[in-house]
């Protein structure tokens, strides 16, 4: 297993300041928030104007524009847009498998959680960490303030590496959790071993706005980068202890390259078909290049 | 290689040690790598769909497999060791190397060594065998042997002083029924072969030559030395004689050198017959070794020198009767080997009247009391009509006119024999008798002295020992090995030196057996026989190429390692 990721690592200034430019948005917002920067689809009482609507009882009577009842002696009151605070609830994967090799997945995706945390406190949102291995846990209730990124900083560091992937247990448990509406981002190889239509099918009954993070390494699509995997092997994996005995050969490496293909392929229709954000980290690479990637206007919309 | 070559405990440890290999290759074989992934879900898929080994599926790896059927069919053509078409076809080969006194001469035997050794490693190593013919035939590579078995006992042979037993090998060679009908002998050296044995091959045997050298040889030889009973009539002496052949070179007196015992024999003594055989007469028979030598060396050396061992003669001590017939008396007087003496007499003579005796004796008796002329009371070994013959022989009884005497007395003449504890011979008083003709005869004398003879059982002697000759042996009075029943029986085959040297008798005694063989002597060429043409296409060839494929063979191994192991094939 990789040595775990230090608090000094993972809170890189250079990193952080790296990302101040970049905004994360969201499509279609969820009622029910509180006052912060995302705009919302609700007409409410902020600063900048929208429109002009009838007056209906229990109006505020202070958005009552006088000028026009003069004029038409029918009552409208100023309608503005409403910004409001967007619940970002991270979900790291902690299973064996993102902590297995020497560039493990789980170093990528604490940085991306870190990243996305920092965006999303600075832009007043509140910021949620859960991780999941076999079961669903909660390591920070939703927290505001960019002062609070040390807090998740640190719980970031603490996350060790635990039996199982169930994911689609998790976010069933999830469901459960009485959280407001929010953006839910998935950190995970989505390796789970009830095969992927399971971890789909519970996404489905997700409340929230979905992200998904899947980490990623060269080596998954192209075995042969790995060095030990010639010749007769037996892989055994390191979260159920199965074990296949292979003979690399290139017969059998190309029909893992098209299992591996259809795999992800599946991922992408299903976040295509259902409007979920997908983004891929390749955990051999730079998280801040690729996040620039994804941040290239500024912004991420979800 | 055969493990016939090898010890038991060689062959034990070389299974072992095939089984210890065989064993670390199975392991290497069959032993995962273990290799922890993120997940085998992807994997598990992959080999579903593409099971490592199943049955009748389309080749997916013809590199591979043609890879490993090359280095099957390297290791099965290395170790299977095929023979082409002709070396089927070609039938039994046997090799014989003469390693007699033919060979000695020179360096024909090291060359005709050579040869062999060049030539046996292109026969299959299961159609060859491998003889050497010295005293004895000796098979010295069975089938299936290596050549260097081969290499290591013809290390120390040196050719022997023998004459060329090729004739017995020919001879014994059919009697074997492991051989096939088609049987190639090739016969290295110039040993000659009589076309005799040659006629008695069956068909499908051939008989070829290897090597043969025959030039600028010179040579003189003994081929000749042997006993008789002197001309002088001396009962204690004999005569000898010896021929001396020369091939190249010529023959004179001085040129050999004559001893008897230690003493030189003085020059006066020496007659010569004709240009190459010389006489000694009157040689005492003490007993001690006549020899000739010749000095001046040449090609041949065993037949340089010759030696016989002189018989000893003694007297044969009798006793005599008061009614002996006079004409024996006078035939005992006149043989200077018998003497009478009183006491202690080994024969007795006895006439009509006198008593019996427990020792042997010779009787005369009255016709009337005797059926046959003559009775032998015989107390040897021999049965039936070989005991008459050899009894007829030993008494001179062929020599005598039995037809006249039959005649005059109006009888049949006729011999009876007994066997008898005590050897005796009778005959009818009448046919000794002063009134007879038959003391008149030549053949009256030597039958009384041989009757003697025959009576005191005296030692044989032996007119010449050559080796691998028949003894023929002799008894003082005359050469009884002159009849061919005797020459069957005097001393036995099994007794046949083939080698000159000393021969120790159960006695005590010794014997001198000398070369004496003229084929040796004078080379007057060897037979026509063609030489064997050994095929150049061979199997030693087929072998260097087999051990030249089976290395590839475990290169080809090391390379499928190599690319196995870098994971470039399954």
């Amino acid at each position: 297993m990789a040595a775990q990721l230090t608090f000094e690592e993972l809170f890189d200034p250079e990193f952080l300041e790296s990302l101040e430019t970049f905004n994360l948005r969201i499509k279609r917002f969820l009622r029910q928030g509180r006052l912060g920067e995302q705009l919302t689809h609700d007409r409410g009482i902020g600063l900048e104007f929208k429109d002009f609507k009838q007056y209906v009882a229990g109006d505020d009577l202070r958005a009552v524009d006088w000028n026009i009842y003069r004029r038409l002696g029918r009552l409208f009151v100023h309608v503005f847009e409403e910004y409001q605070d967007l619940p970002l609830y991270l979900l790291v994967d902690r299973s064996r498998s993102m902590f297995l090799e020497d560039e493990p997945r789980v170093h990528a995706a604490l940085r991306s959680a870190l990243a996305l945390s920092s965006i999303s406190l600075s832009q007043h949102d509140v910021v949620a960490l859960l991780s999941f291995s076999n079961e669903l846990e909660m390591h920070s209730r939703p927290i505001a303030g960019k002062k609070q990124l040390t807090l998740l900083g640190r719980r970031m560091v603490s996350l060790t590496e635990q039996d199982g992937t169930q994911l689609s247990q998790s976010i069933h448990q999830l469901s459960f959790r009485k959280l407001r509406p929010g953006l839910l981002v998935v950190l995970s190889d989505f390796f789970d071993p009830q095969g992927l239509d399971s971890v789909t099918d519970s996404l489905k009954t997700c409340r929230h706005k979905l992200l998904l993070v899947q980490l990623v390494k060269d080596s998954d699509s192209d075995p042969t980068q790995n060095e030990d995997l010639v010749g007769d092997i037996r892989l055994v994996d390191c979260e159920t202890s199965d074990a296949v005995d292979v003979t690399v050969e290139p017969a059998v490496l190309n029909r893992y390259r098209r299992i591996y293909d259809e795999f992800n392929q599946r991922l992408t229709n299903f976040a295509s078909d259902q409007g979920i954000g997908l983004v891929r980290l390749n955990a051999d690479q730079d998280v801040l290049d690729q996040l620039a990637g994804l941040f290239e206007s500024g912004a991420l919309t979800v | 290689m055969s493990f016939f070559n090898l010890s038991p405990l060689l062959v034990g440890l070389g299974l072992l040690a095939l089984a210890g290999l065989l064993f670390l290759l199975q392991q290497l074989r069959i032993r995962y790598t273990e290799l922890p992934v993120a997940t085998t879900m992807f994997w598990a898929a992959a080999v579903r769909e593409a099971p490592v080994r199943v049955l009748r599926q389309r080749f997916r790896h013809i590199l591979a497999y043609l890879l490993a059927l090359l280095i099957c069919w390297l290791l099965w053509i290395g170790f299977g060791g095929p023979l082409t078409g002709a070396q089927r076809t070609a039938g039994f080969n046997i090799l014989v190397l003469d390693g007699s006194a033919h060979a000695s001469t020179g360096d024909i035997f090291q060359q005709s060594k050579n040869q062999l050794l060049n030539d046996v490693s292109k026969y299959s190593r299961d159609s060859r065998e491998v003889f050497l013919s010295g005293a004895q035939n000796v098979r010295v590579l069975a089938p299936g042997e290596e050549k260097l078995v081969l290499e290591r006992r013809l290390e120390e042979f040196e050719p022997v002083a023998a004459r060329s037993s090729i004739d017995e090998l020919l001879r014994l060679l059919p009697r074997n029924n492991s051989y096939p009908t088609e049987v190639n002998v090739v016969v290295y050296g110039g040993a000659p072969i009589s076309e005799h044995a040659l006629d008695r091959l069956p068909a499908g045997y051939r008989v070829a030559r290897r090597f043969d050298s025959l030039d600028d040889f010179e040579n003189r030889g003994i081929v000749a030395l042997g006993i008789g009973e002197p001309l002088s009539g001396e009962w204690d002496k004999v005569d000898v004689l010896f021929r001396i052949l020369a091939d190249g070179l010529s023959v004179n007196s001085e040129d050999f050198r004559v001893q008897i015992g230690d003493q030189d024999l003085a020059t006066n003594r020496l007659e010569s017959i004709s240009p190459n055989e010389f006489r000694v007469r009157d040689v005492v028979a003490d007993g001690s070794v006549f020899s000739v030598a010749i000095e001046e060396p040449d090609d041949l050396a065993f037949d340089n020198e010759a030696l016989v061992t002189l018989p000893t003669k003694e007297r044969v001590s009798i006793s005599i009767g008061e009614d002996v017939p006079t004409p024996i008396r006078r035939a005992i007087d006149a043989d200077a080997g018998i003497e009478i003496v009183g006491s202690g007499a080994s024969v007795a003579v006895l006439g009509p009247n006198d008593s019996e005796t427990s020792i042997p004796y010779l009787r005369t008796t009255p016709i009337v009391e005797q059926s046959k002329a003559f009775v032998i009371g015989y107390s040897g070994e021999l049965e039936g009509m070989e005991a008459l013959h050899q009894s007829v022989a030993d008494l001179g009884l062929a020599e005598i006119d039995s037809a006249a005497m039959a005649t005059e007395l109006n009888q049949d003449i006729s011999v009876q024999l007994d066997y008898s504890d005590v050897r005796y011979v009778s005959v009818w008083s009448e046919l000794v008798s002063e009134s007879f003709n038959f003391k008149d005869s030549m053949s009256f004398p030597i039958f009384i002295s041989k009757s003697i003879r025959y009576l005191a059982n005296q030692e044989p002697w032996y007119a010449y020992l050559a080796a691998g000759r028949q003894p023929v042996e002799q008894t003082s009075g005359s050469s009884l090995a002159s009849s061919d029943l005797l020459a069957e029986y005097a001393i036995g085959a099994s007794y046949v030196r083939n080698e000159a040297g000393t021969l120790e008798l159960r006695d005590g005694t010794s014997l001198q057996v000398s070369l004496l063989d003229p084929a040796a002597a004078v080379r007057t060429g060897s037979q026509n026989l063609t030489d064997a043409a050994i095929e150049t296409s061979n199997s030693q060839t087929i072998w260097g190429i087999a051990t030249w494929l089976a290395l590839l063979a475990v290169l080809l191994l090391g390379l499928e390692w190599y690319l196995y192991q870098r994971g470039l094939m399954p």
